[in-house]
């Protein structure tokens, strides 16, 4: 597990995401679907950097509870907010 | 050492270990107000796309993707060197401090001149803050990241200079751990800011 752990698998990993929901993006006729896949993408990488880059398991318990709930909170809202103007 | 660091990154804190988190109370509390104030931020930037929706959809349409790409990859490459710098600063290397700030801020530094083209472009063709409520709020947002980025950057060209001297003591740690938090959240903004305005372009 601590290969996973490592900053440039997590780098890695980033990337490629970041890369998919490009594609997706503009590839893909922009529908409620490509929005969720996208926010989606966003609300992972997101986590990824949460617990990885900015360590917040390693914080006091309600910070790393407030920062990962506001990620996901984020994407959830920005998602619903761009597929209701659709 | 780098091992030891990485395995302690997943590890939840426990009483004891409080002044084993990484940064201060202080920083954590300053990013989650910066969070909310970027949180009222996007529900403007929602709220203004619902009421004019063609407006933003037509403003989305001048934006290339590829400026948000290369900025995004820009960003995570520095918050890699980042993370590794404050890893290094654990592991007291010198040199690896160095190396990762310098790399970083070189990075910090091409996103900010990525930046300055993208505007120039659009100001060049006549798109200003003051052509449509889409451009206005686009400014805005990427603007004020922008900042945190240059402000961030400061931050981390200090604790570049001050680590021939600091480096071991426990206040150049929080100092260089505070850094890369922040560094981190302004990456972690971007993350949200780019499929808004780049990649979600229907209306």
């Amino acid at each position: 597990m601590a290969f996973f752990n490592r900053p440039l698998v997590i780098w890695a990993a980033l990337v490629a995401l970041t890369l998919a929901s490009v594609a997706i993006a503009e590839l893909i006729p922009l529908r409620v679907a490509t929005y969720v896949v996208v926010f989606a993408a966003a609300v992972v990488k997101g986590q990824m950097v949460a617990v990885h880059f900015m360590e917040t398991p390693r914080s006091q318990p309600v910070w790393n509870a407030l920062y990962r709930i506001w990620i996901a909170a984020i994407g959830i809202a920005l998602c619903a907010g761009v597929a209701f103007a659709h | 050492m780098r091992d030891d660091a990485d395995a302690m990154a997943n590890q939840p804190l426990t009483g004891a270990d409080a002044d084993a988190q990484p940064g201060t109370s202080g920083i954590w509390t300053f990013v989650f107000i910066d969070m909310i104030v970027f949180t009222l931020i996007f529900l403007v930037f929602i709220s203004e796309k619902w009421r004019l929706p063609n407006v933003f959809s037509e403003g989305q349409a001048h934006l290339d993707f590829r400026f948000g790409l290369v900025n995004t990859l820009l960003l995570l490459t520095s918050s890699l060197f980042m993370v590794e710098g404050v890893h290094a600063a654990r592991a007291g290397s010198l040199i690896g401090v160095r190396r990762n700030l310098a790399l970083g801020l070189i990075c910090g530094a091409a996103f900010c001149v990525a930046k300055t083209f993208e505007y120039h472009a659009k100001l060049v063709a006549g798109l200003t803050p003051a052509t449509s409520s889409f451009f206005s709020l686009y400014y805005f947002i990427t603007g004020a990241h922008l900042l945190h980025m240059i402000g961030i950057m400061v931050f981390a060209v200090n604790c570049l200079v001050a680590a021939p001297r600091e480096l071991g003591q426990t206040s150049y740690r929080k100092k260089i751990e505070n850094t890369g938090l922040f560094w981190h959240f302004v990456d972690l903004l971007w993350l949200f800011i780019f499929p808004l305005l780049y990649l979600a372009k229907g209306a």
